[in-house]
């Protein structure tokens, strides 16, 4: 035979009964709010954290974000050059593509390479600018 | 318990202390701590039933409060901005390390009445009901632990979760029904034990 176990259902009451129960409650101990503005005043008296410099960083950060725009315009065009000169096999997205006169003279590689140490530069600067006295 | 963060005299005064800590005077936030110490100490009980572990938790809150005391613009009571920093951190502390290890299936039920009978007391119930509480999922948790904190007070516990009150009702009969499930499970090995003792008791 299959019967049910005669617990007792827990009903709102008993859980009111144990929840808000008035004994269920803790007093904090006498050197409580001392403790508490011991670590307040240590933290008021604590200098304020280091902001961002914002000054410092954003003409580094301009010329880091010219340098990446400045890569992805030139990019294509080292690309269809190095293409150009692979021969008659070269994609033919880049076949449109024209070179100015002075950029196609320029080596693919070290244009890249160029264009890499320069960013390199670029972000040394920047850090010695953030980490310089003031 | 709890003071009514609704009474003027006291939001005055609180944002009056408020003030004062704004304009510099760091020592006026002492008010404010012996004013709210025994509420926050107390919810963070709650949380974790551990006087220690509340203190830490308590105090944490307080200065969280006081680091963040130029958010509270007055747009609600004092109260109701305090409870709501603490809330949040004893939440973060509770989920970094639980107050209790186990979940609701390992939570000890109350002994059997056809077992025990009358060494059945209530607070071992009562205590039983509040450990299963903090094993409840954190939403139901919450839900339960501040309406009670609150004097059963649905609104009061919305404000200070930052939640709709409807959405503090259903967690909360959701809570409810999960306790409700967890100490109505009949116990499988009390169960055959009881069987296996009771066919003893007849064989000569």
């Amino acid at each position: 035979m299959n019967r049910k176990p005669a617990y007792p259902p827990l009903t709102d009451a008993d859980l009111d009964q144990a929840l808000a129960h008035p004994g269920d409650s803790l007093l904090p101990s006498s050197g409580f709010a001392d403790a508490v503005m011991a670590s307040v005043l240590h933290d008021a008296s604590a200098p304020p954290p280091l902001s961002f410099p914002w000054k410092r960083a954003i003409p580094g950060l301009a010329s880091a974000v010219a340098a990446i725009v400045l890569l992805l315009a030139v990019l294509p065009s080292v690309l269809a050059s190095a293409s150009a000169s692979a021969g008659p096999g070269a994609p033919a997205s880049f076949a449109g593509h024209s070179l100015p006169a002075s950029l196609s003279q320029i080596n693919p590689a070290a244009l890249g390479l160029t264009i890499s140490v320069g960013l390199l530069l670029a972000c040394l600067a920047l850090c010695r600018r953030l980490i310089a006295p003031r | 318990m709890n003071e009514d963060p609704t009474t003027p005299p006291t939001g005055s005064a609180d944002e009056a202390l408020v003030a004062r800590v704004l304009a510099g005077d760091t020592a006026a936030f002492e008010g404010i701590v012996r004013r709210w110490q025994s509420p926050l100490v107390n919810l963070a009980w709650r949380f974790c039933r551990d006087r220690g572990r509340a203190e830490e938790m308590a105090q944490e809150a307080f200065l969280r409060a006081f680091r963040h005391l130029a958010q509270f613009r007055g747009d609600s009571a004092f109260s109701t901005w305090l409870f709501s920093v603490a809330t949040n951190v004893y939440r973060t502390e509770v989920s970094r390390l639980p107050a209790t290890p186990l979940s609701l299936d390992q939570i000890a039920e109350p002994p059997d009445p056809r077992l025990a009978g009358s060494i059945l007391e209530q607070s071992s119930r009562d205590e039983s009901i509040r450990r299963a509480v903090l094993a409840l999922p954190p939403k139901y948790r919450d839900a339960v632990l501040l309406f009670y904190f609150h004097d059963q007070d649905v609104p009061a516990a919305a404000r200070t979760l930052r939640v709709p009150e409807g959405t503090v009702k259903a967690r909360l009969f959701r809570g409810r029904e999960l306790l409700r499930a967890k100490f109505s499970r009949p116990r499988a090995s009390k169960l055959k034990s009881l069987t296996s003792q009771t066919r003893e008791a007849r064989i000569p």
